[in-house]
C-alpha cells in the first residue's frame, strides 16, 4: 500500500492548522501519559513530579523572578557564543572546504578536538579562563563552532564545479571567487550547522552553568538538584526546552526568508 | 571413548533424576521442604553473607565505614558489604535514593534535605560528631574579618554542610548570601579557582581547606565553633530497614568493632583512611582529631536536623510544613546493640 506521505502523493498535503492540531495532540497526549505514570506511584513522586507539580513549580518561579533572571542571563551567554562559535565555524569551514592545504593542515585537529565531550573540557577551561562570563561564552561558542564548520566544510564540497569553472572564466578569481560564488552556494549548508548548533551551544553552556557560575538556568537546575527539589529542577529543564524549540523555530523562519531558495535541512 | 567409570556415573545420574522426579510426584509437599532444607543447609555450609552496597563520601568523617570494610568487620557480620565511594555525601545519597545502595553516610544536611522534600531515608545511627565545615580566605585581598566579605566572590556546593554553615556564619555576623556573590562549586574546582584567583574564598570541607591552604599559604580559614556542629549519618531506606532490623544491627555491630579499633590503633586506622581517600598521611593526621568518631544517635541530632529542616523550608521557599525529625531516626538496632549510645 503506497504511503500517503510519499513525495509523489497525489493527495493533498495536511494544511497548517491540521498539522498543528497533530502536534498539540502528541504534545498533549505525552503530557497526560507523563502524568499518569507520575501519579500511579510506581516511582515516588518527588523524584518523578508529574508535569502538573512541574507546571506550579514553573509559575512560582517566574512569579518571583527568579526564572526570568536566569534566562536572561544564560540568553546573553547563549546568543554570544552563539555568535561567535558560528563565525569562526563558517569562516574555518569556508576555509578547509575550498582550499586543500587549510584541509590537510587542521582538519585532523578539529576532527580529535569535535569528538572530546563539553564535561571533559569543563576542569581545564576552568583553570584557563576561570570562572567568568568569557569562559561561560567561549563554552557556548566551542558547542556552535563543530556543528557549523562541518556542515559548511560539506556545502563548500558540494558546490559545483561548473559555477566555479565559469566564475573563473568570468575572470572571478582569489577573494572574489570566494565572496560570489564559496559563500553563497555553501550559505545553506551553514544555515544548516547554524541550526544545529542552536542547541548544541545550549548543551555546551548548560555544562559550564553548573561549574562555577553566579546564575543561569542550568546552574539553577543544579542548584534545585542538590536541594533535591524535582519540580523546580524539571521546571527549569522545561524552561530551556521551550526556549531552545522557539529559537529555533525563529531561526528556520528566518533562513526561509533570508535563503528562499534554499530550506535549511 | 567413555571409560566403565564415566557409565557408572552417568547411570548413577540418570537414576538420582529418576528418584528425585518420582519424590516430587508422589509427595510434592515433602518435597518443596526438603528442597528449602537442602538450599538453607547448602547457603549456611557455603557461609555466604548478606550483599549489601555501602555508598560512602570520601570525608574523613566517614572513617568508620571505611575502617570496617577494610577490617573485614562486616564479613565478620555476614554481610558482604561493597563500598562504593562518591566525590560527595549528596552523590552517595542519591545512590540510596534510587535504590543503588542499601546503606549509605553522609552529613546531616543533605539528609535533612531529603527529607524535607518528601524523600523516604531513615538515620540508622551516626559515626562521627564533626567540625569539618569551613571558611577559607584570601587575606592577601585585604579579607581579614568577616564583615570584609561583602559583595567578594566566594563558592559553596549548595546543599551541603558547608553551605549551612555559610548562611550561620552570615547570618552571625549581620549578612545573608545575597551580600555576596555566590558561585556554585566543587569542592576540587574550589580549590582551583581560589589559586587563580577567581574566587575570594570558599566554604568547604576538609581535606579541601588543607588544600586551599596549601596553594594560597596566605589564607585566612574561619571554624564553626559554636555556630554550627555536623554529624556523619548512616541512613538507609525506611522499608528496607525495618524489615531487616537483623541486617541493620549486624551493620551497627561492625561500626561498633571499627569505632574500637580506631581507638586502639589510630596510626593503623590513618593509613587505612588514607589510603581509601587517597589521602595524603600528613594531611590526613592534621584533621583526623577534628572528629570524634563514635557510633551513637544523640537528642541534639534531632534539635539541629530542625533547624537545618526551618532554613531548608526557607530556601526552597516552601510552604510545606516542616517534618518532625525524630520520625526519621531508627533507634532501635542500636539502642538494642548499645543502649548507652543512644539518648533520644
Amino acid at each position: 500500500m503506497p504511503s500517503r506521505f510519499a513525495a509523489n502523493d497525489p493527495s493533498p498535503s495536511p494544511s497548517e492548522s491540521s498539522r498543528a492540531l497533530v502536534s498539540l495532540g502528541s504534545a498533549a497526549a505525552a503530557l497526560l501519559v507523563w502524568e499518569a505514570a507520575a501519579r500511579s506511584g510506581v516511582y515516588p513522586p518527588h523524584l518523578f513530579p508529574p508535569p502538573s507539580a512541574v507546571l506550579r513549580a514553573l509559575v512560582l518561579d517566574a512569579r518571583s523572578g527568579e526564572l526570568a533572571s536566569d534566562l536572561a542571563a544564560s540568553g546573553r551567554r547563549w546568543s554570544a557564543g552563539l555568535a561567535l562559535g558560528s563565525l569562526c565555524g563558517a569562516a574555518a569551514g569556508l576555509l578547509t572546504g575550498a582550499w586543500r592545504p587549510a584541509r590537510l593542515a587542521a582538519s585532523p585537529l578539529l576532527h580529535f578536538l569535535r569528538v572530546v565531550p563539553f564535561m571533559m573540557l569543563m576542569p581545564l577551561t576552568l583553570l584557563w579562563f576561570g570562572i567568568g562570563e568569557e569562559s561561560k561564552i567561549l563554552f557556548a561558542a566551542w558547542g556552535a563552532f563543530f556543528p557549523v564548520w562541518l556542515s559548511t566544510e560539506t556545502a563548500v564540497f558540494s558546490v559545483e564545479r561548473e559555477y566555479v569553472w565559469a566564475a573563473r572564466t568570468l575572470g572571478a578569481d582569489g577573494l572574489r571567487l570566494w565572496w560570489e560564488v564559496y559563500v553563497p552556494r555553501s550559505l545553506p549548508g551553514t544555515a544548516t550547522g547554524v541550526r544545529l548548533a542552536v542547541s548544541t551551544s545550549m548543551f555546551a553552556l548548560a555544562a559550564a552553568e553548573m561549574v562555577g557560575s553566579f546564575d543561569g538556568i542550568a546552574y539553577r537546575a543544579f542548584y534545585c538538584y542538590q536541594l533535591f527539589q524535582s519540580e523546580k529542577m524539571m521546571a527549569c529543564i522545561a524552561a530551556v526546552g521551550v526556549c531552545g524549540y522557539v529559537a529555533d523555530r525563529i531561526f528556520a523562519a528566518a533562513v526561509r526568508r533570508l535563503l528562499p531558495w534554499q530550506e535549511p535541512a | 571413548m567413555k571409560t566403565e567409570r564415566d557409565h557408572l556415573f552417568l547411570d548413577f545420574r540418570a537414576d538420582l533424576h529418576a528418584g528425585i522426579l518420582t519424590f516430587y510426584k508422589t509427595h510434592p509437599r515433602k518435597f518443596a521442604l526438603a528442597a528449602v532444607l537442602f538450599l538453607s543447609v547448602a547457603r549456611a555450609l557455603a557461609g555466604e553473607k548478606i550483599p549489601l552496597v555501602y555508598a560512602v563520601p570520601a570525608a574523613v568523617p566517614a572513617a568508620l565505614p571505611l575502617v570496617a570494610a577494610d577490617r573485614g568487620f562486616f564479613r565478620e557480620e555476614g554481610l558482604d558489604v561493597r563500598v562504593a565511594m562518591f566525590s560527595s555525601g549528596r552523590e552517595a545519597l542519591q545512590a540510596l535514593l534510587a535504590g543503588q545502595a542499601q546503606i549509605q553516610s553522609v552529613s546531616e544536611t543533605p539528609v535533612v534535605h531529603a527529607i524535607v522534600q518528601g524523600n523516604a531515608v531513615v538515620v540508622v545511627a551516626t559515626v562521627a560528631r564533626h567540625q569539618e565545615a569551613k571558611l577559607i580566605l584570601r587575606s592577601d585581598r585585604g579579607i581579614l574579618k568577616p564583615e570584609d566579605l561583602r559583595g567578594k566572590r566566594i563558592a559553596t556546593l549548595p546543599g551541603t554542610n558547608s553551605d549551612y554553615f555559610m548562611y550561620k556564619f552570615l547570618a552571625a555576623h549581620g549578612m545573608t548570601p545575597g551580600d555576596l556573590k555566590v558561585a556554585n562549586m566543587s569542592p576540587p574546582e574550589m580549590v582551583a579557582a581560589y589559586a587563580d584567583g577567581d574566587i575570594d574564598g570558599y566554604f568547604a570541607w576538609e581535606p579541601h581547606i588543607q588544600f586551599g591552604l596549601a596553594a594560597m599559604p596566605q589564607s585566612r580559614v574561619f571554624y564553626p565553633g559554636a555556630l554550627y556542629r555536623g554529624w556523619m549519618t548512616v541512613n538507609m531506606n525506611p522499608a528496607y530497614a525495618r524489615a531487616h532490623p537483623d541486617t541493620v544491627r549486624r551493620i551497627v555491630r561492625a561500626l561498633i568493632k571499627a569505632e574500637a579499633f580506631i581507638k586502639a590503633h589510630k596510626s593503623q586506622s590513618l593509613r587505612i583512611v588514607a589510603r581509601r581517600l587517597r589521602m595524603d598521611d600528613d594531611v590526613l593526621r592534621m584533621v583526623w582529631d577534628q572528629n570524634q568518631y563514635r557510633v551513637e544517635l544523640d537528642a541534639s541530632l534531632v534539635d539541629e536536623m530542625t533547624e537545618i529542616g526551618r532554613w531548608s523550608l526557607k530556601l526552597s521557599k516552601s510552604d510545606k510544613p516542616l517534618p518532625n525529625f525524630r520520625q526519621f531516626i531508627y533507634a532501635e538496632p542500636l539502642r538494642r546493640e548499645r543502649p548507652k549510645s543512644v539518648s533520644l
